[in-house]
């Protein structure tokens, strides 16, 4: 029963655009993020891509398993369970926080929070990086990537980020 | 960090897997009389054997839940198999 | 003056000079000295004292292996302790200390323990100090035993950095072999790394005259440049200090003097191991002195920082690399003569400073002892992997055997000690082609330690341990070689055996007459050597170790003066206002009584279940029956685990034929998801069920209290409010600014509750408009403070805290499911199992402290009566209650149900108390409050 309020910066505070030696971290708006999940979905959506694809478009579809995609950005489904098309709907458009990582030092940043390379291919986007599962593809580039983070951790994960590019950047001698 | 094998995902950091049990437990069928031995080994025998195990384990990222065969002294993965079949 | 500079030579940059001081005494070293050779090169050759006996210590080798020169070193206001001088560059302005010595390493206060060395043999401390008590001599060898003193500063910034890599090859070690290994593998075209622990790579090249015709500085930058240039990456200090499970190396790369080091999380293709091998000491009488050191340490000395350790040598050595070392130190200046340790027995000769040495009776002056007992290859990592030792009779030597996958070994680290022998075969590894075949011209006679000669002769310098402490060892039957390392402590200091290892073994070896193969090594762990903790941490501390869930209305709350605390992983307002939080707690918890009180619920689990299978999952997963569930209705429930243990509690409601929601409490939500994805691919189809955890998109307004529809109503929200068309424990939904709601009749409180869901971008808006709404009527924000009192006076649990891991739902009152549900459900054979049917299980009840008396504390213990008390449950939940205007409390206690009414004691750190057991609800039992 501890009054905690001095000792966690106030929410949102992280969330702010920083740049660095060879990268640059920004929050991205999406319009409309929903969990579609069907038995078949990715015959259903044979463009869900996973990694290292780089995924181009407005609109996208992020492979997360074998019954499950994120549609970025697409025509508006209603939420529940189609018994017609035998599948669930969820809206998480404000679940999660878009992150977006540019830069040739991308991958180098990235490999402070996780075991990754572009030569390691995934059919999922769905991995933990810095702890947090997330889902993370690359996007319209090569060096730049996407990361969708869970809302309530948004902050905590750039906190993460802007410290391991403090590391990163921090010279031994 | 050990390298496992997740059927749908590929080979992944272990951090992002949990262990659920030993593979060849069936659930008996509690509509029907099932004895306190039969209930107990159910819960708690464990073969914990010397070697080659095989294990259930699920898959935090994309919780699929498959069996992996390990080697409990050097620690190899031998293989992993989906428990759901080819992915369609 | 002994060791002192000479005028040429060495790596060290001449043009730099550098100012430190050891133990308040300043000197002169150079940029590309380590702490002891500076001091060496001032003469100064004691650098520290015995752990256990105090007895004066010089180094005995330049590099890894000394376990004698450590030091608390202070630069730029922060200090390190237990620094090893051999391995710690010098930098301007250090400030040294030695350790274990008072006033200071030449003339320490506790060197008299020395005296007594007779009666603190090996395990001393296991046969002593024990009566009457041995917690009253704790304190005292607390302070007197260790090794250097920890700041009590807190460096902020001492942070590693730690960041995954991977590579087709490593090499390990950046000698003449591994250089040469290296380049080959860059020239066939691999991705190669190559580690060396020194600011300049080249091992012990330096100490050899020509290498394949040149001089040792332009052979090593040739390799290097070679490397280079073809995109290999050479680490310079840079230690591989461990090789972990699936061929993963910890690497740790070092900076300056108080920079953390980096970790790299190595994952090689392949690991060629070149890290060479360490001259053995020789065991003899008073071969612990300063000034008895080791003949490579010696050369090293010279060879990097131009330093000679003595200028009247003596050798002891029973091998052939021996000569050229002889050799080499005469050429520098030297008077060196050559001994044969073999012939007899041997003594040193002299206390603080050496006099010479004594052989078979006849003595030899000298002020400095040059042992070399053979070369023991480094084979720490080899074993990390799983690789085997085969035990070398020619070598006397244990090396590499059978290897790990993916790793092979090279130069003195197999076994390989005449380097063209061993540049031709690295080359061949490297390059992957078939490896020559040659003869070693390395001799060697045995020599190891005599038990039962004369002396005291040392095995392990740092922590003091001999060869009788061996024989002591033996004699107890702590002949296994793990024991022997535990019962003395030799190989347990912080240079972990590097010396002490091989002489350990073999002594025991000879005590009880059995080859030394037989006995074997001990268990090679990683670190190779000690690491701070900070390079294992990382940035994983403060707000990071585990960092808090954040709401989407904290910025309200902040502007509200909400105290903000953790719960269950999220970060919430406890309650409103600055300062003594009793009373602002007390008013919130009235409020809501009274009017009505608004809150942040969010954290509140929104887990959809969805498909054909969704209510015959639902069904399965709870233990109360769902299946009757109508759409648009909620109802309370219980997930079990397969032991029939309460796992959480919530409410699930209904949406539609194939769509539920469950809403699990908040600090539970991962714990609960997880638990629904693996059951839904086990023991049933989940092809026709998904769960979708939906938690985060929505924030989750409640207002509670009797005025909490007149709230409601002023907001537009198209839902019909009245108490017939919105009964208790059902869900509507709605729109609100155009977005749409879901509002569910769910209690936590026990008064009228209307919990409204919304997506979080909107939640700002419906939180302020609640709260304007509110505000007319005096209701106003509450935190979790409040809410804990409210649910406590209708008895309603807290899984975790009113539940244990032992708590069946019949223990909480929830009797019918276990004896009427036919459909399967998780844990439902085991609360039919004996345990579950036992009389005197712990079930939850209300306690009621007598008249004026102060609240139970939580956690108390209820005992029975008697002389031998015993715990008959406990105290979950306690606070005093505004709303009755006295303490209340809930508890588990056997036979709960059957002792209503009763008097029970409850004991305290000490003190009792009388209570009396009622039932597990303090107000408004009917629950006519929650119908309104």
């Amino acid at each position: 029963m501890r009054d905690d309020r001095m000792k966690w910066a106030p929410a949102g505070r992280e969330l702010a655009t920083f740049e660095g030696d060879g990268f640059r971290f920004q929050c991205v708006t999406m319009q409309s993020q929903a969990l579609v999940s069907a038995s078949d979905i990715l015959t259903r959506m044979p463009d869900a891509l996973g990694w290292p694809d780089v995924i181009c478009g407005q609109s996208y579809v992020l492979s997360l398993r074998r019954d499950r995609v994120l549609v970025v950005n697409g025509p508006f489904v209603q939420d529940g369970w189609d018994s017609e098309l035998s599948q669930a709907v969820s809206d998480v458009t404000d679940a999660l926080t878009v992150f977006e990582i540019s830069g040739p030092n991308t991958l180098a940043l990235m490999r402070r929070g996780a075991e990754i390379s572009f030569e390691a291919p995934s059919r999922s986007a769905s991995r933990l990086l810095f702890g947090f599962g997330v889902f993370a593809y690359r996007y319209e580039s090569h060096d730049t990537v996407r990361v969708h983070v869970n809302h309530a951790h948004s902050d905590a994960f750039a906190q993460a980020l802007r410290q391991a590019a403090t590391r990163m950047q921090a010279t031994l001698t | 960090m050990q390298i496992f094998i997740c059927p749908f995902c590929g080979p992944r950091d272990e951090r992002e897997f949990h262990f659920e049990r030993e593979a060849g437990k069936i659930r008996p069928d509690t509509t029907k009389l099932v004895s306190d031995i039969g209930w107990s080994d159910y819960l708690n025998e464990q073969r914990n054997t010397k070697g080659a195990v095989r294990e259930v384990w699920s898959h935090l990222p994309c919780h699929e839940l498959f069996v992996m065969e390990r080697n409990s002294l050097t620690m190899d993965v031998i293989y992993s198999t989906s428990r759901r079949g080819p992915v369609t | 003056m002994t060791s002192y500079r000479i005028d040429h030579g060495g790596l060290i940059d001449r043009t730099r000079p550098l100012v430190f001081t050891f133990d308040g005494r300043s000197y002169t070293g150079f940029d590309g000295d380590t702490l002891a050779s500076a001091l060496l090169a001032n003469g100064v050759r004691i650098m520290g004292r015995s752990f256990k006996y105090h007895r004066p210590r010089g180094p005995w080798s330049a590099w890894v292996d000394d376990p004698n020169a450590i030091m608390n070193v202070k630069l730029n206001g922060r200090e390190f302790p237990n620094c090893a001088a051999t391995t710690t560059y010098l930098e301007d302005g250090m400030a040294a200390r030695s350790v274990n010595a008072f006033p200071s390493a030449q003339f320490d206060v506790k060197g008299g323990l020395d005296l007594m060395h007779r009666w603190l043999t090996a395990g001393f401390y296991y046969k002593t100090f024990m009566w009457p008590n041995w917690h009253l001599f704790e304190p005292v060898i607390r302070k007197m035993a260790g090794l250097g003193e920890i700041s009590r500063d807190v460096f902020e910034d001492y942070v590693s950095d730690q960041v995954h890599d991977c590579c087709d090859t490593l090499v390990i070690g950046g000698g003449g072999t591994g250089l040469a290994a290296a380049r080959e593998a860059v020239e066939t075209g691999e991705n190669v790394i190559l580690v060396d622990d020194q600011k300049t790579v080249g091992g012990g090249l330096f100490r050899t005259g020509l290498i394949e015709g040149q001089a040792a500085a332009d052979w090593v930058e040739a390799q290097v440049a070679a490397i280079e240039s073809g995109g290999g990456r050479v680490m310079r200090a840079t230690t591989a200090f461990g090789i972990h499970d699936h061929k993963l190396v910890g690497l740790a790369e070092h900076g300056k003097f108080g920079c953390p080091p980096r970790l790299w999380r190595l994952r090689p293709g392949r690991i060629i191991l070149a890290s060479g091998a360490l001259d053995r000491p020789i065991t003899f009488a008073n071969n612990d002195r300063p000034g008895v050191m080791s003949l490579d340490g010696a050369c090293e000395f010279l060879a990097r920082y131009g330093v000679l350790v003595g200028r009247n040598i003596a050798t002891l050595s029973n091998n052939s690399g021996a000569e050229s070392s002889a050799r080499t130190l005469e050429q520098a200046g030297a008077n060196v003569v050559t001994l044969d340790p073999t012939a007899g027995h041997a003594c040193a000769i002299g206390g603080k400073r050496l006099r010479g040495v004594e052989l078979n009776g006849a003595f030899h002056y000298a002020d400095t002892i040059l042992c070399s007992g053979g070369q023991t290859p480094l084979v720490h990592l080899w074993r990390h992997a799983g690789g085997k030792l085969d035990w070398n009779d020619d070598l006397q030597a244990f090396v590499p055997g059978k290897a790990p996958e993916g790793m092979i070994a090279v130069g003195s680290a197999n076994g390989f000690f005449d380097l063209q022998h061993a540049l031709d075969d690295a080359r061949a590894v490297g390059a992957d082609t078939a490896r020559p075949n040659k003869k070693s011209s390395y001799k060697l006679t045995p020599l190891w330690p005599k038990p039962g000669s004369k002396g005291r002769q040392w095995i392990d310098f740092q922590h003091d341990v001999t060869i009788k402490d061996v024989e002591l060892a033996a004699r107890e039957n702590y002949v296994s070689v793990e024991h022997l390392k535990r019962y003395t402590t030799l190989g347990m200091a912080s240079d972990q055996g590097k010396t002490s290892n091989m002489s350990g073994l073999a002594a025991m070896a000879a005590v009880l007459d059995r080859p030394i193969p037989e006995v074997g090594t001990t268990t090679f762990r990683p670190p190779f050597v000690p690491q701070p903790l900070a390079l294992y941490a990382g940035q994983r501390k403060a707000t990071l170790f585990s960092p808090l869930k954040r709401l989407k209305l904290e910025p309200e709350h902040r502007a509200a003066d909400a105290a903000l605390v953790e719960y269950g992983g999220w970060l919430r307002p406890g309650w409103f206002g600055s300062g003594d939080p009793t009373e602002h707690i007390f008013n919130e918890v009235q409020l809501v009584r009274e009017t009505a009180g608004i809150f942040d619920a969010s954290p509140l689990g929104k887990i959809e279940i969805l498909g054909p299978d969704a209510e015959a999952f639902v069904n399965f997963a709870f233990y109360n029956t769902i299946a009757t569930l109508k759409p648009g209705h909620v109802r309370y429930g219980f997930l079990l685990n397969e032991r029939g243990i309460v796992m959480d509690d919530g409410v699930v409601a209904r949406l539609g034929d194939n769509r539920f929601v469950i809403s699990c409490s908040s600090g539970h939500v991962d714990h609960v998801r997880d638990h629904l994805e693996v059951w839904r691919q086990d023991c049933n189809d989940p092809e026709r069920i998904f769960v979708h955890d939906t938690t985060q998109h929505w924030s989750t307004v409640t207002v509670t209290g009797p005025r909490a529809r007149d709230i409601l109503e002023k907001i537009d929200t198209r839902i019909e409010l009245a108490a017939d068309a919105f009964p208790h424990m059902t869900v509507r939904e709605g729109t609100f600014d155009g977005a749409p709601i879901r509002v569910a009749r769910v209690s936590f409180t026990g008064e009228l509750s209307f919990e409204v869901s919304i997506r979080n971008t909107y939640a700002t808006a419906l939180w302020n408009a609640l709260l304007k709404s509110g505000a007319s009527i005096g209701a106003g924000p509450v935190g979790s403070e409040a809410m804990m009192i409210l649910r406590a006076e209708k008895g309603y649990i807290i899984v975790g805290k009113d539940t244990d891991g032992l708590t069946m739902p019949h223990d909480l009152g929830f009797t019918v499911p276990r004896l009427k549900k036919k459909a399967a459900f998780i844990g439902d054979r085991s609360l039919h199992m004996q345990v579950g049917n036992e009389t005197d299980r712990r079930a939850l009840v209300g306690l009621e402290v007598d008249t004026g008396s102060a609240m139970l504390s939580t956690g108390a213990h209820i005992v029975a009566d008697g002389s031998k008390p015993r715990t008959l449950g406990y105290v979950t939940s306690s606070y005093d209650s505004p709303t009755l205007k006295r303490p209340i409390a809930l508890g588990l206690l056997e036979q709960g149900a059957e002792r209503i009414g009763e008097k029970i004691t409850v004991w305290h750190l000490g003190k009792t108390v009388t209570a009396t057991v009622c039932p597990p609800c303090f107000y408004d039992p009917e629950g006519v409050h929650l119908d309104a």
